[in-house]
Order: structure tokens, then C-alpha cells, then sequence
């Protein structure tokens, strides 16, 4: 049996190593640069663990080690949930995997044999820079105790063991099926929560009932593998759907004045923007994702409000803290993603704009408008309430509002011009931007974000009317972003060759 | 309308196309013959603004592609291989939406969205999502958006790929009636009986240069072959060769 599964668990490394070896020669400088960045990022984790360590003063901080440990295992599980789903249930190229003259189970263990090294390799590799930070300075010198990293070690396997199981379920045919095989196997997770955040088991302890639960949760491979064919099937079927036109494109207010303004053409891509957005979901995605952000919000500030024994200065910056925060995570998976993959998204049917008789900055401008449609609901939905329930003056609606708008068409301006420069035709990867290329635009938002609003922010401390005219000030230098980066990107459009 | 000069594409160390020179006449249907990986799709995609020549020059109705691509979009309609569409739209919308794009009134283009639905046959399925069609339903969608304007020129890459014999012999009799009405028709095949039977004038190409270009009767002469296959084959395996490649018109 085990051969089997090895073949495809190298055929997946393989990959994944040709995978990454294109994207660090794509630009060497490109690759010195995200290093330089992840460094620095591991510099930061690490002397935030050593401050955390040191530190007596902190009381009843309302994040402990097993709240960090079951984060670690959602985010693994959710990573290893997409990846499965993207490299197994959803691909037609598994064909080759399931016509083979062996069973199932194989195809099972291959996969989730390549899942687990990915994920053990990822938490070696984070592990390992924590540690040589380390020694860089006496100050970031902390020692890991063994039973967390045995522990981390567990929770990965699980999180790769859940996920892969999580992601054949979800593919199903129908809800009730998807519902009772995720019931049936939510007692493995329910389990981990109940040891680690209810019974608040940690050190070697934790590790034997961690053990336990690993034992119980390999009974998701043959799980995995009685349900995957149905799982495959129902993924890469056509599902028939009948869109009767309703109404023609133009007849709304918001398309006239497109229309006026950008032309018929950039009406056009809007357009065709707008209804593959809501046809492949994407807008229950982005619904959810604003929900799940305010209720982090609220969280967040319950949570912090109160705990840190600082000086009383320090306090009044929490529901800052929290409004920046949300904007930001609002603007980067509603605004910066989607800029950046504006142009990827197409993939191969690129050519089908390219070839047409419309200038780039008529498609520049459709996909930016299609990206700006997200900016009115990050204000009604964040940038408005957040506010109030951080408990800030009501005025503090205006600078969050702006400040909002100024965040998003950073974010706009840069991603697309990047998006554009830069796209990811590689449909293995989703044709999405690669996780380096998101993680370095995510500082350089973070970084523009700060430079554009603290200094209005800080003057409104002293004068909310002087601030206000700072942050308007700030509004047009982002609006300025907005339009070189479109502009940019025009010119990146113009230059790109399409060999697909 | 069709002129390409010293034609040069390099992908790398790859040459793709290597110096190729033909040029075409309106109303002719002139087919570039080729196996995979000729040299044909690159030198379609030139003539289409999406790779730009390494050397040597293209025109399009004597506009040059580098210089002034958007005025040569607007003069041709182009049908790549295997074409991606849009997945989430229906075909009636991606029809509009390329007719729109080309400056189809309405009016307009609700009449020719009817008639080309009458030609190939695909209203059952005209208000499906692209993503649930099949290969054939794709490429007789493909067709009809790529010709929807009647633009001079056609730059078609293996138009009845995928379609079945049905609908193949529809598409052909259609190109044959668009370039008897003045038009003019850049096809590619690597099946050379659709290239002897529609082409006016056959360009063989391999490893990115043209090795022969003449009508498929005279090159059937010369090489007194009978059929097209057999001149392929010829000229491919390097069995005979050509002087100049202009030949006949």
C-alpha cells in the first residue's frame, strides 16, 4: 500500500519545489527583499516572546499559551482545509490520481502525507528562525520549552488530519450530507477545545491528551477516503445555472455615471467584474469576512480594554487600536487581494480584452471600479460602528471614514499596479498573487496607512479641526496613489504579452 | 491586408517563429498548415497585439501592430485555440459583451446574437454559465463571438477544433460565404483536409519557418503528390524543398 501513496507524496514535492524555485528566480531582488522582510517579521514575533517573558507587570494578560496554541490550530486546520480543496477536491487533474488501478486510500494517504510535511516543514522553518533570532541579541534570548514544541508538533499533525477531512466533507453533494459529516467528525475538534481552552490543560499533560485525540482523528482517513470520489465528482461537475438576462447593463445610476465618466467600455468590464463577483460567491465571502472582522473587533476591545497596568495615556489608544486594526485587515482582504489579482484572475481568458479594440486604461479603470465596489461597505460596516462600540466620540465617525477611503484607495492604487506589472498566470496556484507578493504589500499598506493617518490623528488630538485637514490632505495623496497606480498599470497592461 | 515581413519570435533560446514572410489578399482564405508547436498560434498571436515580434514587422490592413495596435483590434476578429472564456457568464452575455466591446449598437446586436444562435445552434444552452459547456458548445460560442462584428479580417486558429463534423462542415461553409463577400481569412490547421478544401493558399510551416507556400494544387504539382497530406509530410520530413515561399495568387 505504502509505495502508492509515496509516488504521489513525491510527485507533490516535486512540484512544490519547481513551484518555488520559479517564483525565487522570478526577480532576485524581489526574493532578497521578501527575505529581508521575513526576517525582520521574525525579529518582531520574537522580541514581542522575549518582552512577554520578562515581563512581571503584565496581570491577567487575556491571551495565555493555549489561546495562542488553538489559534495556531485553526489557522493550520483552515490552510490545510484550502489546500486539499484546491489540490484535490477541486481539481480536475486528480482524474489521473482516481482512475488508477489502486485504492482510494492511497490517493488518501499520499496527499495527506504531503499536506503534513508542508505543515511540518512550515512550523520547523518558524521554530527555527525564532530560535536563531535568539542569539542576535540578549535581550530576544528566550528558550522554548520542549513541551510546547512537542505540542505544536501534535497540533500540526492534527490541524493537517482535520483539514484534509474538513475539505473532503465540504465538497459533498448535498448540505444535509456536508452537515452530518461535519457533525460526525466535529468531536475531534470539539475535543481539542475542550482540553486546551475549557479544561486549560497545558505542558506535558496537554501533550498525552493531544496524543489521544490524534489517535481518534486518523479514523478521518478512511473517511477521506469512502467520500472522495463523491467529494471530486460534485466539485469538478458543471452545475447548470440559468441566468435570464434581468436587466440590461447601463440601466442603473451607478452604470450611467460610469458610463459618462470612464466610457462604455470600462462599463463593460465593470460589468462582467461585478457579476463574476456575485456568481462565484465571491460577495458571500466578503459579507463574511466583514462579519467575522466586527465581531473580532468587539472581541478585541472587550478583551483589551482594560487589562494592560500602563500608564492611563496608553489606554486611550486602545480603541484606536482596534479601529486601525479592523480598517486594515478590512482594506487588505477586501482591497489590496483583490487589486492584486486583478488582472491574474483572468487567467487565460486574458485575451479576451487584450484582443479587443479598448485602450488599458478602459480595463485598468473597469477592474479598479469593480475593486472600489467593497469601499462603501467597509465604511457603513467598520469604519461607521467600530467606532462606536470602542466607545469613541461620535466625530470620530468622520476621521474613520476617511481614513477608511484613504487606506482603501492605497491599497487599490498599489495592488493593481503591481497586480498588473507582476501577474500570476500559474493556474496551480489559483492564478492567485503568491503569499511573499501578499505579505509584502501588506506592509507596504501598513506603512503608507501609518505615514497617511498618525500624523492627522496625532494633530487631532490637539485640534480635531487641524486634523481633519490633515487627514483631508492625506485623502488626496492617496487619491494621487489611486491614479499613478491605475495610470501604471495601464502602462503595465500595454507592455504585457499574453503567450498562454 | 494581411502582411508579415521578416518574422521574428523568440521565447528564450526558442525560436518560434523564424523568419517568415507572407502576405494575403482580400477575399482569400489563406491557411497556415503546421504540427503542434510550428510556429503557428505565435505568429496568430502577433497578428492579434498579444506577443509582440522579436524582429521583422506585421501589418494589418497596413497598420503596423507595434505602432498602432488599437486601431488593428478594431479591424480584426481573432478566435485563439482551445479559447478561455469567461466562466461565470452566460453566452448570450459574453456575446454582448464582445459586441459591445467592438461598438455593436444594440439593435444590432441583438439581431446578429439571433442569427449566429440560428447558425450554430446553441440556444438551449445561450443563457448557461460558459462553465458548464461542453468543448464544442465553447468553441461554436468562441466562433460566433470572434466573427460577431464582420470585421475585414479573421484570424481564426483551428476553427472547427473540437466541433463535430456537423457543425465543423457549418463553420467551413460559413468562412467559405464570409471570404466570397470580400473578406479575408487567416486560418491555421494541422488537418490538411480542411486546409486543402477551404484554403485559397497554404503556408506549411515547421520549426517556425515557412517551407513551403503556394495553392494546394500547385503544390501538389510540384511535388506530384495527391493530396496535401503527402506535401506535408514532404516538406516536413525535408524529402523537398522550395525556392522563393511566394508562390501563387
Amino acid at each position: 500500500m505504502l509505495p502508492v501513496a509515496l509516488e504521489i507524496f513525491s510527485a507533490d514535492v516535486l512540484g512544490g519545489y519547481r513551484n518555488m524555485l520559479k517564483r525565487l528566480n522570478k526577480s532576485k531582488l524581489y526574493t532578497i527583499w521578501s527575505l529581508t522582510v521575513m526576517l525582520v517579521a521574525f525579529f518582531a514575533v520574537d522580541g514581542i516572546i522575549a518582552f512577554i517573558n520578562r515581563s512581571d507587570e503584565i496581570v491577567d494578560f487575556p491571551l495565555d499559551l493555549n489561546d495562542v496554541l488553538f489559534l495556531f490550530f485553526l489557522v493550520l486546520m483552515g490552510k490545510s482545509i484550502l489546500d486539499i480543496y484546491h489540490y484535490l477536491v477541486e481539481r480536475p487533474a486528480s482524474v489521473f490520481l482516481l482512475v488508477q488501478p489502486s485504492r482510494h486510500i492511497n490517493v488518501v494517504l499520499g496527499k495527506l502525507l504531503t499536506t503534513m510535511v508542508f505543515n511540518l516543514a512550515l512550523l520547523a522553518f518558524g521554530l527555527g528562525m525564532l530560535t536563531a533570532m535568539t542569539f542576535v541579541h540578549p535581550f530576544l534570548y528566550f528558550v522554548i520549552p520542549p513541551s510546547i514544541v512537542v505540542n505544536l508538533i501534535l497540533l500540526t499533525l492534527l490541524a493537517s488530519i482535520v483539514g484534509f477531512t474538513y475539505s473532503i466533507l465540504s465538497g459533498l453533494k448535498s448540505w444535509p450530507r456536508k452537515l452530518l459529516g461535519a457533525a460526525l467528525f466535529s468531536p475531534v475538534i470539539s475535543s481539542i477545545y475542550m482540553v486546551m481552552n475549557q479544561l486549560r490543560i497545558g505542558g506535558w499533560e496537554l501533550t498525552n491528551y493531544l496524543v489521544i485525540i490524534l489517535l481518534i482523528s486518523l479514523i478521518g482517513i478512511p473517511i477521506s477516503s469512502y467520500f472522495l470520489l463523491e467529494s471530486w465528482n460534485n466539485m469538478t461537475r458543471s452545475k447548470a445555472t440559468y441566468h435570464y438576462i434581468k436587466r440590461k447593463t447601463g440601466k442603473t445610476f451607478m452604470a450611467s455615471q460610469i458610463k459618462k465618466y470612464f466610457g462604455p467600455a470600462t462599463l463593460i468590464v465593470y460589468d462582467r467584474e461585478v457579476r463574476t463577483l456575485l456568481r462565484r460567491r465571491e460577495g458571500v465571502g466578503n459579507a463574511i469576512t466583514l462579519a467575522g472582522l466586527l465581531i473580532f473587533a468587539i472581541y478585541f476591545y472587550n478583551e483589551f480594554k482594560n487589562f494592560l497596568d500602563f500608564p492611563g495615556f496608553f489606554i486611550q489608544y486602545i480603541p484606536i487600536l482596534v479601529v486601525g486594526l479592523t480598517l486594515y485587515l478590512a482594506i487588505v482582504s477586501l482591497g489590496l487581494i483583490p487589486a492584486l489579482g486583478a488582472i491574474s484572475r483572468d487567467g487565460k481568458s486574458s485575451w479576451i480584452l487584450k484582443t479587443a479594440p479598448v485602450t488599458e486604461n478602459e480595463i485598468i479603470h473597469g477592474k479598479m471600479l469593480a475593486v472600489m465596489l467593497m469601499l462603501p461597505f467597509i465604511v457603513l460596516f467598520v469604519a461607521i460602528p467600530i467606532p462606536l462600540i470602542s466607545g469613541l466620540n461620535p466625530i470620530s465617525i468622520l476621521f474613520t471614514s476617511i481614513g477608511a477611503i484613504t487606506m482603501f484607495f492605497t491599497a487599490t492604487g498599489i495592488g493593481i499596479w503591481h497586480g498588473t506589472r507582476s501577474p500570476n498566470f500559474d493556474e496551480s496556484s489559483g492564478n492567485a498573487p503568491d503569499v511573499m507578493t501578499m505579505y509584502t504589500f501588506m506592509l507596504i499598506v501598513l506603512f503608507l496607512s501609518c505615514f497617511l493617518l498618525i500624523p492627522p490623528l496625532a494633530i487631532a488630538f490637539q485640534d480635531k479641526f487641524l486634523g481633519l485637514m490633515m487627514l483631508i490632505i492625506s485623502w488626496d495623496i492617496s487619491l494621487a496613489i489611486l491614479y499613478f497606480g491605475t495610470r501604471g498599470a495601464s502602462k503595465a497592461l500595454r507592455k504585457l504579452e499574453l503567450s498562454l | 491586408m494581411l502582411e508579415v515581413r521578416n518574422l521574428v519570435k523568440t521565447f528564450g533560446d526558442v525560436r518560434a517563429v523564424d523568419d517568415i514572410s507572407f502576405s494575403t489578399g482580400q477575399g482569400e482564405i489563406f491557411g497556415m498548415l503546421g504540427s503542434n508547436g510550428a510556429g503557428k498560434t505565435t505568429t496568430m498571436k502577433v497578428l492579434a497585439c498579444l506577443l509582440k515580434p522579436t524582429g521583422g514587422t506585421a501589418l494589418v490592413d497596413n497598420l503596423d501592430v507595434m505602432k498602432n495596435p488599437l486601431e488593428v483590434k478594431g479591424k480584426i476578429g481573432y478566435l485563439p485555440e482551445m479559447p478561455a472564456l469567461f466562466e461565470k457568464l452566460t453566452g448570450r452575455e459574453f456575446m454582448a459583451m464582445m459586441g459591445t466591446l467592438r461598438g455593436i449598437g444594440n439593435d444590432v446586436l441583438e439581431n446578429r446574437v439571433d442569427q449566429y444562435t440560428k447558425i450554430l445552434e446553441f440556444d438551449d444552452f445561450l443563457d448557461l454559465e460558459i462553465g458548464t459547456y461542453s468543448k464544442g458548445m465553447r468553441q461554436r460560442i468562441a466562433f460566433a463571438s470572434s466573427v460577431l462584428h464582420e470585421p475585414p479580417i479573421l484570424i481564426l486558429d483551428e476553427p472547427t477544433s473540437g466541433l463535430d463534423p456537423r457543425y465543423a462542415k457549418i463553420v467551413k461553409g460559413w468562412i467559405r460565404n464570409y471570404a466570397a463577400s470580400g473578406k479575408t481569412v487567416f486560418m491555421s490547421t494541422h488537418v490538411t483536409e480542411i486546409a486543402d478544401d477551404l484554403c485559397s493558399r497554404v503556408a506549411i510551416i515547421h520549426k517556425g519557418k515557412i517551407v513551403g507556400l503556394d495553392t494546394p494544387s500547385e503544390l501538389k504539382n510540384k511535388l506530384q503528390v495527391n493530396t496535401l497530406e503527402d506535401v506535408f509530410v514532404a516538406l516536413v520530413e525535408g524529402r523537398a524543398a522550395f525556392g522563393p515561399l511566394t508562390g501563387g495568387k
